[in-house]
């Protein structure tokens, strides 16, 4: 949802076509899989943050936000790999137990922390400049299977109708006086879950009775519109990519 | 029969909760018309334009779409559903795209795989409905106005031969208000058939070349506009008010028979010019 409020529709690229962004995000994704260099992938981080921050025109506070969760999720992954039980040098013994930073665990930590970073760099500067039905070409382009594509068109739209109606409803409760006392709050709550789920289903049969008036079959297909580019601007993305690879290479012959 | 572009026979509507909302209807509706529909709160209306394009099986009677009769399988729909366009009330219904741009692509694509005439309606659209500076935007994001604009550019631009609208001009503004109304005349002015429902009397007055008066899901009265308000006792049973030129020219002018109701501000003008020379 925080993706979705942050996309910005007049960020740089939005009349590149989706092959030329293309040229920006995959390179530097597999370049980033393959690495195993904690240098490159610290390099790569930097790289998207700067672009993210230059192209999509977030503020950092918004770049902050956006990196909060996973963030989260990642920095508690690598602390769980550098902690050990049986470590050599502890910092807290309990009988046999012996909690500690292992070295060699904590190197693997590491990379694990910038890879991780550097790679949800690069996807969320791709979220950050494709649309949905983008990214639904995208899928069609590597033959995933229509139903998927539907399901996720359908799944995004359920979802952002889904907070929206959840949102609206808490309001309304609130601007009855729910949850001004304690003893209030839980079936407040209670009612709001139950309202909003039947809500969104009653939204989700009327959005498929507004699709089948318009035609539609079940395969979301939207025509966006004709985007040309000139050859000069294949030039960035092209130049970043050859650099990355220049980088990768060279941090790799010196390892 | 013949002149008439969708038919009602014996038509009624049960909700699965029990609702009588239609009831027994027997209706023509003129081709190549402008026609208002108008009723209170819960008339059925909206029941009833969910019905023209297929959407609501009558419980009993059934339709007729050019003397033939409704089919309820997925092709006949769909082809009548490329005939008859329809509005949604509540616009979040409707937007399913992720930029403006799309979601008016959507149904033309469905419509017709040649990409070039679909960028080229879209176009259209956007120009027609004022929607350039939004096309890039998300529609969830946009105002209700904007929203029910872009919802109307979206049907519209289909080209529907029969045009159904479930209240167009709730939540625009004036201007914008103005600006569909314009839109729909231009469709009809190319022979097609326009059907809206509507709680402003003085919008279906102005506008409509017939309109249909529903009460609890029946037909209290159909025909011209100036037929239609000059039965007062009828409307005040279906809970309208009288147009405002209607009633001032009651109130001047108590014998005025039925076909001489001012429609418009420039009717009322002649109409009101010898008595107001007289007095000078
Ligand atoms: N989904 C539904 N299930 C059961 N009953 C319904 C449903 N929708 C409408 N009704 C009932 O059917 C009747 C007609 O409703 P309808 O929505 O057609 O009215 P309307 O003329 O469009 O009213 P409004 O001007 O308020 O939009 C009402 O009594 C309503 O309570
Ligand atoms: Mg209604």
């Amino acid at each position: 949802m925080i993706l979705k409020e942050l996309y910005n529709p007049h960020h740089k690229l939005v009349k590149l076509p989706l092959l030329v962004k293309s040229i920006y995000l995959l390179p530097a994704f597999v370049l980033v899989l393959c690495s195993s260099s904690l240098m490159f992938d610290g390099l790569v981080l930097a790289v998207f943050l700067v672009l993210t921050f230059f192209v999509c025109k977030l503020s950092v506070s918004h770049l902050f936000k956006l990196y909060r969760i996973p963030l989260m999720f990642i920095l508690l992954g690598c602390l769980t790999i550098a902690i050990s039980l049986e470590s050599t040098r502890p910092f807290f013994k309990i009988y046999s137990i012996s909690l500690g930073f292992d070295m060699s665990n904590v190197e693997v930590a590491k990379l694990v922390l910038l890879r991780s970073l550097a790679m949800v760099s690069v996807v969320f500067f791709g979220l950050l400049t494709h649309t949905i039905s983008e990214l639904a070409v995208a899928m069609r382009y590597c033959k995933i299977p229509t139903l998927f594509i539907e399901l996720f068109i359908l799944t995004y739209n359920f979802i952002f109708s889904l907070s929206h109606t959840a949102k609206s409803l808490h309001i309304a409760q609130k601007c009855r006086l729910a949850y001004s006392t304690q003893g209030n709050k839980l079936p407040a709550f209670g009612l709001l879950i139950y309202a909003t789920f039947r809500k969104a289903l009653y939204q989700s049969s009327q959005v498929e009775i507004a699709l089948m008036a318009r035609l539609g079959t079940g395969d979301f297909v939207f025509v966006s519109p004709e985007k040309s580019f000139a050859k000069r601007q294949l030039l960035s993305p092209i130049l970043l990519s050859c650099l990355l690879l220049l980088l990768y290479l060279k941090i790799k012959q010196y390892e | 029969m013949s002149e008439g572009v969708i038919g009602f026979k014996g038509v009624s509507y049960l909700y699965p909760s029990g609702t009588l909302a239609i009831d027994g209807l027997d209706l023509v509706l003129p081709q190549g018309k402008k026609i208002a529909l108008l009723g209170g709160n819960g008339a059925g209306k909206s029941t009833f334009l969910l019905m023209l394009i297929g959407i609501l099986k009558p419980s009993s009677g059934y339709l007729n779409y050019h003397d033939t009769r409704y089919c309820y399988g997925k092709s006949q729909l769909r082809t009548l559903r490329s005939k008859i366009g329809f509005l949604f009330h509540d616009s979040d219904n409707q937007l399913i795209a992720p930029t403006v741009y799309e979601e008016l692509s959507f149904g033309l694509y469905n419509l017709s795989k040649d990409k070039v005439w679909v960028r080229q309606r879209v176009e259209w659209a956007l120009e027609a409905f004022g929607l350039q500076e939004l096309r890039d935007k998300s529609p969830h994001d946009l105002s209700a106005g904007q929203k029910k604009r872009v919802c109307m550019a979206a049907v519209l631009s289909m080209e529907p031969d029969v045009v159904v609208c479930d209240e167009p001009a709730s939540s625009l503004d004036p201007y914008h208000s103005s600006l569909i109304f314009n839109q729909l005349d231009k469709l009809n002015l190319h022979g097609k058939t326009i059907i809206i429902s509507t709680h402003d009397v003085n919008q279906a007055y102005a506008w409509a070349d017939y309109i249909i008066v529903l009460k609890q899901g029946k037909v209290l009265v159909s025909g011209s506009p100036q037929k239609v308000f000059h039965q007062t006792e009828v409307l005040k049973e279906a809970d309208l008010q009288l147009p405002f030129i209607v009633e001032l020219s009651h109130s001047l002018f108590p014998d005025l028979g039925c076909e001489s109701l001012p429609k418009s501000l420039v009717e009322l003008q002649t109409l009101l010019k010898p008595v107001l020379c007289t007095d000078l």
